[in-house]
């Protein structure tokens, strides 16, 4: 056993170490389209060992990298320099419940599903559900302020996150918010820390703002022949004052890629949108009478709305389904995350499908587009044969051309899946001063560079992300 | 990889290191094929301790067939003779007499039947009891079976440990018997190995074979049992409702006995939970996860207030029965064969 392996075990106990080679290669992926394996993997069960293995890992200056589930899209948890990967997913206790003052405190490992499992037998949850709810933990999803469906009417991660204990590059274990679901003292370091992406601290304990589960929904799948009539249909919705609890659109791509996948047999029109409103049953069947006029006004080929709970959750079905359906739409094609999560104002929707659209043509790419509309979030798979050197090329290509739309119709890079290292390097073209105060604040608090170094662009800003790819590139 | 498999791994629930993952798995199989890996610790681990109950593959939208990858790198590691020395003494007895359990193969005599019933290892040397219930309950139902009178063995234990070269032998002799009868099975591993493995491996039609429920359900008119006031609940093996897809049989005959209220544990169907027996392998491998596995279904059962589980499986019964801690297991067979009324 080698030193630093000696060190941490005797931290966490030998059980919860591991430099075997098979590990280190399953910890070298997650859901992005890079690679690159950490030297040990520790798995902690609780803040004091966090803080320690962080205290001897400053000393020695060895990269930390803290992960959940590894569903993340962007090569956040992998560690890039090599180092620990802190598997935190040991740590997932709900230790307190007080529905009553709104709030939960868990630990960072535990699967956003597995607590709403427990908070709804009490009428309440926890609502950002990302695509990946089964599977995610809290701690990811403060770590990269995730968020999913529900964002348009219940917000992101960070307007959830009270109070948090983070573990400093140091080893001092920070408490920082409180219990209050609002409080104005001082700087909101939550907000601070939710988003960073393990550069600043390692999560050790959240404390999350819960809200009263509704009782009622209902959803309806509306079908258009015309995209862009899809897309104005989302700013009439909106413009008309009504607030869906989701309202979400996928392209033909993904119609098709979902059928294939699921068998669902969806209409393969341009675009689907599905719009679901919660609340109090007559608020519910009024707010969906109107929508149902404002979707007839562009013609759809389909309108059909349920509040029927199974119906509604074959409507999702298909929509939770289209990330990981893609790669089944063409043979030889795998679909990758690379620009996959850009946001734009609501009602430059429709301009950003078209010029999606357009840049896929022009790069001989296909490009599927989905999201969450509802609050101008749009997310794209493309679908290319990735052993070929020059496909990569072109996707990189076209991910500067959508990345600078959507920066100049004043949206940013990503909505809720972070930055990661995949959009590492497009981070000048959205941050300028404002990255340089980021590095700054980096420097304060993590002067030795160990905690997750190479994502966000902190070190210094990546050429491109055609590097470390997990599949085998030829030319 | 997008993950979604990880919430299903009854595996992975228990032991939590990403290579215990399917997704790890997955990713220890291309690993190993493509040179990078080589057989570790963590490598064998992975490979044994995922029971091949398959409920990943359902849930993996890209339909990643991680069964087959599981089965491809036991293969790969069986070649490299680095297979764990507790399933290389169970594949030697299996060699040497013709079950898992090394016992003398006794033959039944040949009785003159064109209908077969197959017990399979388990069955015939650990619970007799299913062969008698099986038997007198197709009497029941108009149908004269006789016992198969070959190997013991389907071969599944071979196929699970990548002993492919003599998986492939014992299917050829079993096959050629099977071929020209029709064949019943109670042991859904035995059924799911001759239905689909024979034929895939050999390239032959898939003989006509049945499991006992679907006989039995089709002529229910034919079963007449006493009233019971017993709640109970079917675990469903991940052989038979997942590979194989029969999940409704047994429900239907259980719900024939009169009085009888049957509850759904949560994870039923297609969506079972795992015994965490692997079809003996991973049991042998590691029976302390094994039974961990298992626990975690009892406690399922505990929920709905099941006075009594169900199954039909021989390696599901043995794995709750030794963690039920009181709460009665049976297989359907003999469940349904007790309940008959007297004629």
């Amino acid at each position: 056993m080698r030193g630093y392996e000696r060190t941490l075990a005797r931290i966490v106990g030998k059980d919860n170490v591991s430099t075997d080679k098979a590990e280190l290669f399953c910890y070298s992926f997650d859901a992005s389209i890079h690679t690159s394996a950490p030297n040990v993997v520790v798995r902690p069960s609780n803040t004091k060992e966090v803080s320690e293995i962080v205290r001897y890992a400053n000393r020695k200056q060895i990269p930390i990298v803290p992960r959940g589930a590894g569903t993340a899209l962007c090569g956040h948890s992998l560690a890039w320099n090599g180092g620990i990967v802190l598997d935190m997913t040991r740590m997932n206790h709900i230790s307190e419940t007080h529905v009553e003052d709104l709030y939960v405190v868990v630990g960072p490992g535990i699967v956003y599903s597995t607590l709403n499992a427990a908070l709804k037998p009490l009428g309440f949850f926890f609502p950002p559900e990302p695509g990946s709810a089964d599977v995610c933990t809290i701690g990811g999803m403060v770590a990269v302020n995730a968020s999913g469906t529900k964002a348009i009417k219940y917000g992101a991660t960070r307007d959830y996150v009270l109070g948090l204990e983070v573990v400093l590059s140091n080893g001092t274990i920070l408490k920082t918010g409180s219990r209050t679901i609002k409080n104005s003292s001082g700087y909101q370091l939550c907000r601070l820390f939710t988003g960073s992406e393990g550069t600043l601290g390692v999560i050790t304990e959240v404390t999350l703002k819960v809200a009263p589960l509704p009782t009622y929904s209902s959803t309806a799948i509306v079908a258009y022949d015309d995209l862009q009539a899809a897309g104005r249909t989302v700013a009439d919705l909106i413009r008309c004052r009504l607030l869906p609890a989701a309202l979400e659109i996928m392209d033909r791509t993904c119609i098709q890629a979902v059928n294939k996948s699921l068998k669902l047999g969806l209409p393969e029109v341009e675009g689907i949108l599905i719009v679901e409103f919660d609340g109090h049953p007559d608020a519910v069947r009024d707010d969906m009478r109107k929508a149902e006029g404002i979707c007839r006004a562009e013609n759809p080929t389909l309108f059909s709305s349920s509040d029927d709970p199974a119906e509604e959750e074959r409507i999702w079905a298909g929509r939770k389904a289209v990330l990981p359906s893609m790669s089944r739409l063409k043979d030889g094609a795998v679909s990758v995350s690379v620009a996959e999560d850009m946001i734009v104002p609501i009602s430059n929707i429709p301009e950003l499908i078209g010029t999606i659209s357009k840049i896929a043509k022009k790069h001989g790419l296909v490009i599927g587009t989905y999201g969450h509309c509802g609050d101008g979030n749009l997310h794209t798979k493309v679908l290319f044969d990735v052993r070929k050197k020059d496909a990569w090329t072109r996707a990189w290509k076209a991910c500067l051309e959508i990345y600078g739309k959507c920066i100049s119709l004043g949206g940013s890079l990503a909505g809720e899946h972070g930055i990661g290292y995949t959009r590492a390097p497009f981070m000048r073209m959205e941050h300028k001063a404002e990255l340089d105060l980021m590095r700054t604040i980096k420097m304060a608090l993590d002067p030795n560079n160990i905690m997750n170094p190479g994502k966000l662009s902190l070190d210094s800003v990546p050429k491109t992300f055609v590097t470390r790819l997990r599949y085998p590139v030829g030319d | 990889m997008c993950g979604f498999c990880r919430p299903v791994c009854p595996t992975l629930e228990k032991r939590g290191w990403e290579s215990y993952a399917p997704r790890g798995l997955v990713n220890i199989g291309y690993g190993l094929l493509k040179g990078k890996l080589r057989p570790s610790k963590a490598l064998v681990d992975s490979a044994y301790s995922c029971t091949t109950c398959g409920r990943c593959v359902v849930k993996c939208p890209p339909g990643i067939k991680v069964r087959d990858i599981a089965l491809a790198v036991r293969s790969t590691l069986f070649q490299g003779s680095s297979t764990p020395a507790s399933i290389r003494s169970l594949l030697a007895k299996l060699a040497k007499t013709g079950n898992i359990y090394g016992k003398e193969n006794k033959r039944t005599p040949e009785k003159d039947s064109d209908l077969i019933f197959f017990p399979g290892c388990n069955i015939k040397h650990k619970h007799p009891e299913i062969i008698t219930s099986s038997l007198r309950l197709l009497n029941e139902v108009g149908t004269q079976a006789g016992l198969w009178n070959g190997t013991d063995c389907c071969g599944a234990p071979f196929m699970l440990a990548g002993a492919l070269d003599q998986f492939q032998a014992l299917a050829r002799e079993n096959f050629e018997k099977i071929k020209s009868s029709r064949t019943i099975f109670s042991c859904p591993i035995g059924f799911q190995t001759v239905k689909v493995s024979y034929p895939t491996l050999l390239k032959g039609r898939a003989p006509d074979t049945s499991h006992i429920t679907e006989i039995l359900s089709s002529r229910i008119e034919s079963l007449h049992f006493e009233e019971t006031r017993e709640t109970v609940t079917y675990h469903d093996p991940c052989y038979l409702a997942r590979l194989m897809k029969v999940t409704e049989p047994p429900r239907k005959l259980l719900n024939s006995i009169p009085g009888i209220r049957f509850v759904e544990m949560a994870d039923a169907r297609e969506n079972t939970r795992c015994c965490g027996s692997g079809a003996g392998i991973t049991e042998t491998y590691s029976k302390e996860l094994s039974r961990e596995m298992a626990a975690e279904r009892i406690k399922q059962a505990h929920q709905v207030n099941a006075d009594r589980i169900v199954t039909s499986c021989p390696y599901c019964l043995d794995q709750l029965s030794a963690v039920s801690n009181g709460l009665p297991v049976d297989d359907i067979t003999v469940f349904l064969a007790s309940r008959l009324r007297p004629s």
